[in-house]
């Protein structure tokens, strides 16, 4: 994989480099940032996030499961001594069942958070530079190495202060 | 890396002003004084105290404490109840105010959701000490035995562990996830074993737009799940005692005046460990006055709501002629534990009313003053409902007093003393203020920022 990471000190220059490379058709890119920046995401990646799935996924089961595991043990162990009121009493097993959705729903939304962010990167590592985490910007355009200078020059020209290609 | 001309364009020095200047600042408090350390001892000092006094009662069985009949809970579950509800407002200021979008929310939410986390901590131990063979705590759980036997689900001690159980879990996931990207800053700002750490922490965080994508969605989804939560907990608190008929507890009203309450108390705590963090810190230009105030608003809102639920329940018991009822909010007013009750009000209703002077609520010593007094207050609401209405049940031939003892007054001094020691711990370690959040604000112009975005970039 080649390409070239550029470093940029002004949003707006990456902003608009993003947009202009986007025309430019130059290739697959990535922005970094120090800051969630809803502008950037929606030039760079665009779309829903699908962590919200895994999310929904959790907490069916986790409801499921609540109501489950208080129907089936009650069941095992039958305590007569419910006071008038059914062995399957469904509104206490409701809160059993109501904590286990919320439960599962955020582990859900922990994986989805661990598997598309985290996971995904493993799989495909970008370059890195640790002034994105202090307050610089970077953005990473992946190109066959024959066209690296002609996009190094690319982010020269729109405000990038270093490059580096790879 | 090629520079060619890397000189055009740069800040004259990146430490001083924008996104480098808040790095310094906030990392700048991970690195205290000896007072820290200090106050450190002293935390240990008083955990081995309650642990001492602890062994006591493990020895010597529950005897050691003012437990006997009619009142059989006492302060432990009274201190259990206190430290769920100061767990709350973590949830409330990172969760439901993100929700709301209230930015200023920024600056405290980081402290609360750590205070949370020990919050809930503290409180768990609670049940397992009032034990009398606390080495079987685990029969609570659901789990496969040759006895064939499971866990009876009508109880709301169950629901208890599930509720409490669940909020641990969620809170202290939502709090790591929201670490992440400052994580991954201090990874990059470290050298050596901590940086190795910091690195396998952080997960590897590079600040991608894909991985902020992600990310946002996930905290999103969390601040959504937490809401309805925060508001179940201790809602299922509350039932340990609504669902029992003894007078005093059996009321509809005590869901939300339980919630109502315990957003009350935390938030007040939040003031008492947040006052003097930020003036030992040198955070005041991130944690303002205003956002001091706007805490305190919270709780003005709060406390008239607890002031108001005070009330309906004298309401409920003259409206529901039951003598029984009514006997029980009469020794309130005016029998053994009226000074605990009047303690209760002046420190929850009264005091609090302060606040509706502006100058008040700009006060910091004096918003320090309050916040302790709530936080006193919410405990002995706590016990006048638990001790106070199990003392006074029924016919006059079941009653009795109840007063801790020294074993009950040294865990509840424990306890405090292992909350402070893992809140100390996580100021020394961990930012205080979420910086990803405080560049946010900044990239956005955020007002809760405006003297920070001011100075330099973006």
């Amino acid at each position: 994989m080649s390409g070239v990471l550029g470093i940029f000190e002004q949003r707006e220059d990456l902003l608009k480099a993003v947009k202009e490379a986007q025309t430019e058709n130059l290739g697959p890119l990535e922005a970094f940032s120090p800051a969630l920046d809803e502008d950037l995401i929606e030039a760079v990646s665009p779309g829903k996030s699908p962590v919200r799935r895994l999310t929904l996924l959790g907490g069916i089961t986790g409801g499921i499961c609540g109501m489950a595991l208080t129907i089936w043990t009650t069941a095992q162990w039958p305590l007569l001594i419910t006071g008038g009121k059914p062995l399957i009493s469904i509104p206490p097993f409701l809160i059993i069942a109501f904590e286990l959705t919320i439960l599962f729903g955020a582990l859900g939304t922990v994986s989805g958070f661990l598997y598309w962010s985290i996971w995904a990167r493993h799989r495909r590592p970008l370059p890195y530079d640790t002034r994105f985490s202090q307050g610089h910007f970077g953005l990473w355009i992946e190109c066959p190495s024959v066209d690296t200078e002609q996009v190094a020059e690319f982010l020269k020209e729109r405000g990038a202060t270093e490059w580096e290609i790879r | 890396m090629s520079s060619p001309d890397r000189s055009h364009n740069l800040s004259p020095d990146p430490t001083t002003t924008g996104f480098g200047r808040v790095n310094r600042d906030i990392l700048g408090t991970l690195h205290p004084g000896r007072l820290y350390f200090a106050a450190l001892a002293l935390c240990l000092l008083g955990i081995g105290w309650g642990v001492w006094s602890w062994t006591q009662q493990v020895f010597n069985g529950l005897a050691v404490t003012g437990l006997h009949n009619p009142v059989m809970w006492g302060a432990y579950i009274t201190t259990f109840v206190f430290w769920v509800g100061i767990a709350h407002s973590g949830t409330l200021i990172s969760a439901v105010l993100f929700l709301f979008r209230a930015r200023w929310r920024t600056a405290v939410s980081r402290a609360a959701e750590a205070m949370t986390v020990f919050a809930v901590m503290t409180a768990g131990l609670f049940p397992i000490i009032h034990l009398g063979r606390p080495w079987l705590f685990y029969w609570l759980l659901p789990y496969p035995n040759q006895r064939g036997l499971w866990v009876n689900f009508r109880s709301p001690l169950l629901w208890d562990v599930f509720a409490i159980g669940t909020y641990f879990t969620v809170s202290v996931l939502f709090f790591y996830l929201g670490l992440v990207p400052d994580l991954a800053i201090l990874r990059d700002n470290s050298t050596g074993w901590k940086r190795r750490i910091f690195s396998i922490v952080s997960l590897g965080w590079s600040g991608s737009t894909r991985e902020w994508k992600h990310f946002n969605s996930s905290y999103l989804l969390m601040a959504a799940l937490a809401t309805p939560l925060v508001i179940s907990v201790h809602s299922v608190v509350s039932w340990d005692f609504a669902v029992a008929i003894v007078p005093g507890w059996h009321s509809t009203l005590f869901a939300p005046y339980f919630v109502a309450g315990a957003i009350f108390s935390g938030l007040a705590m939040v003031l008492t460990l947040i006052i003097p963090a930020r003036k030992i810190l040198h955070l005041e230009e991130y944690i303002t006055s205003s956002h001091l105030e706007n805490v305190a608003k919270l709780i003005l809102f709060t406390s008239l709501i607890v002031t108001y639920s005070y009330l309906i329940e004298f309401f409920f018991a003259w409206y529901s002629q039951n003598p029984f009822e009514q006997t029980v909010f009469m020794s309130r007013l005016v029998g053994d534990y009226a000074p605990l009750f009047w303690l209760m009000v002046v420190c929850n209703c009264l005091v609090p009313m302060l606040l509706f002077i502006p100058s008040a609520r700009r006060n910091t010593a004096l918003l320090f003053v309050i916040s302790l007094l709530i936080n006193v207050g919410m405990w002995t609401e706590r016990f006048v409902i638990i001790a106070g209405s199990l003392a006074r049940q029924y016919d006059i031939t079941t009653w009795g007093d109840y007063g801790p003892s020294w074993v009950e007054w040294s865990i509840l001094l424990g306890s405090l003393c292992w909350f402070l020691f893992w809140f100390l711990l996580f100021i020394r370690h961990l930012p205080g203020i979420p910086i990803a959040e405080v560049k946010e604000a900044m990239v956005h112009g955020s007002p809760a920022m405006n003297s920070l975005s001011a100075e330099g970039q973006p």
